[in-house]
């Protein structure tokens, strides 16, 4: 039983992961490398926000000491500050890397 | 040849010959033999999988493992149960006519914060799980949730899943689930302003989660 009140956004979200993996990647020189790069970075994004989720179910939990929550939360500053930084070396945008989850939902 | 595990059940009969059933201590782990090197992530073994697993549901209430998990004997799998096998069998036998469901309400939360505004890790942490768990759904909403589905349900509780989407989970009896249905409809009527997704049945985890903490 699947039941919802946005029709249009879940027929549109079980396209799977259409926005950011082309059907095809150019075989031009010049763009191979950002076609590539966008769908590399898509992918280390999903990892980074599933970390994320982790470290944010872990505070749920109330048990980590001062010294975890620093660790983990340099940890998540270090990763988002090297995916600007890749994102801008590719000129992509948060846009270009989310991945549709199906009726999971976007990653955003 | 590996076996990729589904779930774990009471009895072998609610498992075969849908999925090969591997003995557990008093459990049983379903699962679907495959060869040794056959990739995990492959389509069609997902889309097999996910049938196998909607039939098993069907038959009988399971516990849930997540797609992943596979292995090469019995003791391997009674391995991954042993830690929690007795617990298991309780909430399989007390659970028995009971599926999960799940509704999934888009939310209004605050923004996300900004890496930029922070120096310290521990801070950054702090104000992303703060924003992450402020997600609130519409009021009138809510009450109607409350309303239609909640009462359906054996037990249910709200669960923040970012700052922007928060979700019902529900314990149901399976003879309800036309009921849900209908309740569905008409949270669907009532409310058309808020986007949500209602889906059931789905076999245990949250709850099974939740007895464990």
């Amino acid at each position: 039983m699947l039941i919802t009140n946005d029709d249009e956004r879940l027929r549109e979200s079980l396209t799977l992961t259409e926005s950011a993996i082309p059907d095809r990647i150019s075989a031009d020189p010049e763009i191979v490398e950002n076609g590539l790069a966008r769908l590399v970075l898509a992918i280390v994004e999903l990892v980074r926000r599933l970390l994320e989720k982790q470290a944010l179910r872990r505070m749920d939990g109330g048990n980590l000491s001062e010294e975890e929550i620093e660790s983990l939360g340099s940890a998540l500053m270090k990763l988002e500050d090297k995916m600007t930084e890749l994102k801008g070396v590719f000129g992509l945008s948060d846009d270009d890397l989310n991945l549709s989850l199906g009726p999971i939902k976007t990653l955003d | 040849m590996k076996s990729i595990a589904i779930g774990v059940h009471l009895r072998s009969e609610d498992i075969e010959p849908l999925a090969a059933a591997t003995p557990a201590g008093a459990l049983f782990v379903s699962a679907v033999p495959v060869p040794e090197d056959q990739s995990l992530s492959d389509r069609d073994l997902l889309v097999r999988i996910s049938g196998v697993r909607a039939a098993l549901l069907e038959r009988a209430t399971f516990i849930a493992i997540r797609y992943g998990f596979a292995f090469r004997s019995a003791a391997e799998a009674e391995a991954k149960c042993a830690q929690y096998a007795a617990k298991w069998k309780k909430l399989l036998e007390e659970h028995r006519h009971r599926v999960e469901l799940t509704l999934r309400v888009a939310a209004a939360g605050s923004a996300r914060p900004q890496r930029r505004d922070f120096q310290s890790g521990a801070e950054f942490l702090r104000a992303l799980h703060s924003s992450a768990r402020s997600a609130r759904v519409d009021d009138a909403f809510r009450a109607a949730v409350e309303e239609l589905i909640a009462p359906l349900c054996v037990k249910s509780h709200w669960a923040p899943r970012d700052e922007k989407s928060i979700e019902l989970c529900g314990l149901i009896e399976r003879s309800r689930l036309p009921n849900l249905s209908r309740a569905g409809q008409a949270l669907k009527a009532r409310c058309p302003h808020v986007p949500f997704l209602l889906s059931a049945p789905w076999p245990l985890e949250v709850f099974t989660d939740a007895d464990h903490e």
